[in-house]
């Protein structure tokens, strides 16, 4: 074992063979490059892809629930069980809304929430959503203040108009003046209560259609499980329980892409690095048959060739990553951003997509090489003759 | 005696044929001995010297090494014994293309022969070529090389075939001068040629014709 080591670290190095042969270096390392960053790059993107949408229809649930009537509206004694509740610090009527965006996937809806206007900083204040810019909406006047991400991807900004007047594809009835933009993590717009109940189609009297239920502190299980109980002939529950699987189920057939997608990619890779090396082998023969006439052993040269191989491997992963750290931040300021959606940039995520290709091929490349070696006539081979 | 062959043969099959490239070989080689093989193509020297080297096992007979049997070992002893005993100039030279002199003549050595190395080329008149790729060199440049490779490790016993096949008069001179020195100095060489000249230069001789092998009673010892 130690001979075997020791001749490892003999002339030439194990990788002198890339670095001389630019060409062929080149071609191996753009080869690997390439594909680390073409699986790299797409985890990134679907992985911010489908954070967007989990922020946009899920994340809000992680802070509070909702209950809708099922008739003209929920009735009162309803909200003051709530109301009284240990579980639940805040019972707020709201009505909503949808404004439509142009996203990767295609058009896809962001939530307009109506609260009562002298709510408006208590709802910021329990939600991760924070006024950037601008003013809130004043009570009962056709305003929204909209989340900055849905105002990069509408293109508009405050003192715009925004509404079904405006974009036949916003649900969000007539025409809304925009009073402030929002940052944070959920793309909501916030609009007055007042204003929505005058237009609302039913005339719900004093009682109100829906209402955000925000938990005590530390009891949002058993806000959910005090929600759980309300009579489900009279109310719609919706938590983060009732929405996660749905999006879970499709996120999930997502992720079931990229695996294919990695698998493939790894696959044809490997094969092709598996070709080039067998190519890159057969050159090589007689240097190889030297090295063994010499007194070099299979095991040896087996492993100067994982050596090299795997040397070319990380080289190539790091570079690919690289790559894809600039591909995904120049696609990220051309193409996502204006459509609202931000690349969270290269994760562990998608780095243990692109593991498995400096591994497979310097597993398959070995193989290739070792097969070759086991079967190698070195006499025949020296005297020219067909050494298989 | 370094090596000592008793009725060696080594015999190719195809199918119901059998062809022997050599029969009933009896040699012995002393430490400090030049030993030419001469012959025509095809008579079976190459085959002889990769028998004695390990790179072909014997069909029948035995060889010895140290007074002990090659077939007895192990192919990791086998292969330890070319890495450290042996040493073998190829018909050819195959210097390893994208090397340089220097790393040729230590391929698949540490570091430590480098010097080495560079006074073998420089013995050898490459002092000026020890960067120099094979394609930059001249047919008996890269054969010169090739006889600093084998002798690099100070090996016990070099094996040389036909190592003044492609080389002018002058260079041939040169090698088998090369090789007598090494000889001198306690090493031993066993070389095939067909190159008669160069006789002059062994302390033994044998002639071969169709895998048979008989001593040079006439030349040899001259």
């Amino acid at each position: 074992m130690h001979t075997t080591l020791h001749s490892i670290a003999a002339l030439p190095w194990p990788w002198t063979f890339l670095l001389r042969n630019r060409s062929k270096g080149v071609l191996l390392l753009l080869l690997v490059m390439m594909s680390v960053l073409v699986i790299t790059a797409i985890s990134a993107i679907t992985d911010s892809v489908m954070m967007t949408v989990y922020r946009s229809s899920v994340l809000a649930y992680e802070y509070a629930s909702v209950i809708v009537s099922k008739g003209i509206g929920v009735p009162q004694r309803i909200i003051d069980h709530l109301r009284d509740a240990e579980s639940v610090e805040l019972v707020l009527p709201f009505l909503d809304s949808s404004v439509r965006v142009v996203g990767v996937l295609g058009s896809e809806s962001r939530p307009v929430v109506a609260v009562p206007a002298q709510e408006f900083e208590t709802v910021l204040s329990k939600l991760p959503v924070g006024l950037k810019g601008g003013r809130l909406p004043r009570q009962g006047e056709p305003e929204i203040a909209i989340h900055e991400s849905i105002a990069q991807a509408k293109g508009v900004w405050t003192g715009d108009l925004i509404g079904r007047e405006i974009d036949s594809d916003d649900y969000l009835w007539g025409a809304f003046m925009i009073t402030g933009v929002l940052e944070g993590d959920i793309p909501v717009c916030l609009a007055s209560l007042e204003y929505f109940k005058k237009q609302w189609v039913y005339d719900t009297g004093d009682l109100n259609y829906a209402y955000l239920v925000f938990p005590a502190l530390g009891r949002f299980e058993a806000m959910n499980e005090t929600l759980a109980n309300l009579p489900s002939d009279e109310v719609t529950i919706t938590t983060l329980e009732s929405v996660r699987p749905s999006y879970n189920a499709e996120y999930s057939n997502i992720r079931l892409i990229m695996w294919a997608v990695d698998l493939l990619v790894v696959v044809i890779v490997s094969t092709a690095m598996g070709l080039v090396n067998t190519v890159h082998y057969l050159s090589r023969l007689r240097e190889f048959a030297l090295m063994s006439a010499i007194g070099l052993t299979p095991a040896t040269l087996v492993l100067r060739t994982i050596v090299e191989v795997l040397s070319l491997g990380l080289v190539g992963f790091g570079a690919g990553l690289a790559a894809a750290k600039v591909t995904v931040s120049l696609l990220s300021a051309c193409l996502f951003r204006p459509r609202g959606i931000e690349i969270a940039g290269i994760g562990w995520r998608s780095i243990v997509f692109a593991i498995p290709v400096p591994i497979l091929v310097s597993v398959f490349s070995t193989i290739t090489i070792w097969f070759n070696i086991l079967k190698l006539d070195v006499v025949a081979m020296l005297e020219g003759r067909d050494c298989s | 005696m370094l090596i000592t062959t008793s009725d060696v043969g080594i015999c190719f099959s195809a199918g119901d044929t059998k062809t022997w490239a050599l029969r009933h070989v009896s040699l012995s080689v002393e430490a400090g001995q030049v030993i030419m093989i001469f012959g025509p193509s095809g008579s079976g020297k190459s085959s002889l010297l990769y028998l004695l080297s390990g790179m072909r096992p014997a069909s029948e007979g035995e060889v010895r090494y140290e007074g002990r049997l090659l077939s007895g070992r192990n192919s990791r002893q086998v292969r330890q014994l070319r890495f450290t005993d042996f040493g073998f100039v190829f018909q050819q030279h195959f210097l390893v293309g994208y090397l340089t002199a220097v790393e040729n003549v230590c391929a698949g050595r540490s570091h430590r022969y480098f010097e080495r190395a560079c006074n073998l080329l420089k013995e050898l008149g490459l002092a000026d070529k020890t960067n120099a790729y094979p394609a930059q060199l001249s047919y008996g440049q890269r054969q010169r090389v090739a006889l600093a490779r084998a002798l690099v490790h100070s090996p016990k016993v070099v094996f040389a075939d036909e190592p003044t096949a492609s080389v002018d008069s002058d260079m041939s001179i040169e090698i088998c001068q090369i090789l007598s020195d090494y000889c001198d100095q306690g090493g031993s060489c066993v070389m095939v040629t067909h190159d008669m000249a160069l006789k002059t230069y062994a302390d033994v001789v044998y002639s071969m014709r169709d895998g048979v092998l008989k001593p040079d009673t006439v030349c040899a010892g001259e």
